[in-house]
């Protein structure tokens, strides 16, 4: 479609071309060549369609556990998420992550934080170390939160949809809070536990540009 | 061809150096236990004439209702467990002082190993007759961990007193408190490795 007016164009500007380049009648007196009064149309160039800037991910992972999350793109290479997770309780997960290639495949690097409020954490914490079943008030509320940075690809459309393998180094903080308990005669009272890990950490994500 | 063997080695090596890097932490900088039921002294007079006499009594603390089993049952390289302090509060008939105390020992036993003297506190001279004593570890860095294994840990208290002073007549007893901390630090390799 975009050869039509280039071949207009020409038509034009033939039997103007053609006259101009005819041999002058003797004794005519020299002319001023006749201006060309059709150049050809400038070539439009190809509209580049702009990256999608919002997307919907769905990971699985350790500590993540399972995040839905929304993703924003500002700019092709770089993507901000945040999203809602679930483990042992619930939780956020924030990330800012780099995808420097717009390719088929691409590289990932990536950096997270995440919160898990107190929820079921402390019971199965509670079954986990093995602590008398009289002492479990010795053992409050858990919560737990982590920073991680993590180096992986991506296989997909930056357009679309993509599929990402990530894996890094982590520092998981889990926060126990204390109580009080009888057992055995005696009254026991806990000051909070805490309990930190630098441990490695793996991510499979799935996200949908739109 | 030599590239495939060099990158699993490569990987192996990576691998067991991260299990040797990754660990995990865990601490509990203070537990407190208090006997609901103070415990009866007994007296032992003094074995010479004009010599010391003390007060006894023996305290099994149930520090493994305390701590979780990972950290009572590790090796003392990784598990520490300390004695950070303990009251005593002695309470004999009425009107009576607790101005005979002349020291105040606790010794942690445990029938298969040698007991350690935890506190040896001597009251400062013309200290008020108060009623409790608020005793300080002898070494802080004394780690009990292996005491609590291989039957347990027991507390022995005592408080001794000159026969010049003697403590007045009639039954005494002991309100015991000791508060302890516990910590863990272990790399991946070693809980892979089940240690």
């Amino acid at each position: 479609m975009r050869l039509v007016p280039i071949l207009l164009a020409a038509l034009v500007a033939a039997p103007s071309l053609a006259l101009a380049q005819a041999p002058a009648p003797e004794g005519a007196a020299p002319q001023a060549a006749a201006p060309v009064t059709a150049a050809p149309a400038p070539r439009a160039a190809p509209v580049e369609e702009p990256y999608p800037q919002f997307g919907l991910a769905l990971a699985v992972g350790a500590p993540d556990g399972a995040v839905l999350s929304f993703t924003w793109s500002p700019l092709y290479w770089l993507l901000v998420d945040a999203g809602f997770a679930y483990t042992l309780a619930p939780g956020m997960v924030f990330g800012l992550e780099f995808r420097p290639i717009d390719f088929f495949i691409s590289p990932i690097i990536r950096g997270e934080y995440g919160y898990y409020f107190a929820g079921n954490t402390a019971n199965q914490i509670k079954k986990w170390v093995g602590l008398p079943e009289a002492s479990w008030p010795l053992i409050g509320d858990a919560s737990y939160n982590w920073f991680s940075g993590l180096i992986g690809f991506a296989l997909g459309s930056r357009r679309g949809f993509t599929a990402a393998l990530e894996g890094g180094v982590g520092y998981l903080s889990l926060n126990v809070k204390g109580g009080t308990a009888t057992s055995g005669g005696l009254s026991i009272s806990t000051e909070a536990y805490k309990v930190t890990s630098f441990m490695p950490v793996a991510r499979l994500s799935f996200l949908y540009f739109f | 061809m030599k590239r495939l063997p060099i990158a699993a080695l490569v990987s192996a090596a990576l691998s067991i150096a991260g299990c040797g890097a990754f660990n995990v932490e865990a601490s509990q900088p203070q537990a407190c236990l208090q006997l609901l039921s103070p415990q009866t002294l007994i007296v032992v007079p003094p074995v010479i004439p004009g010599g010391s006499g003390k007060l006894t009594a023996s305290v099994d603390i149930g520090l493994k209702n305390v701590f979780p089993g990972f950290i009572v049952d590790g090796s003392p390289n990784t598990n520490v467990v300390r004695f950070l302090g303990a009251t005593l509060a002695l309470t004999g008939p009425a009107g009576s002082t607790n101005q005979w105390v002349r020291g105040i020992k606790v010794t942690a036993t445990n029938p298969s190993l040698p007991p350690l003297l935890l506190v040896d506190y001597t009251p400062p001279a013309g200290a008020p007759a108060g009623v409790t004593f608020n005793i300080e570890p002898r070494d802080p860095n004394n780690n009990l961990v292996t005491m609590l294994q291989n039957g347990g840990l027991t507390l022995d208290v005592e408080a001794s007193y000159d026969i010049s002073s003697p403590p007045a007549g009639g039954a005494w007893t002991a309100g015991v408190g000791a508060c302890f901390s516990a910590s863990i630090r272990k790399t991946f390799q070693e809980l892979i490795n089940g240690g």
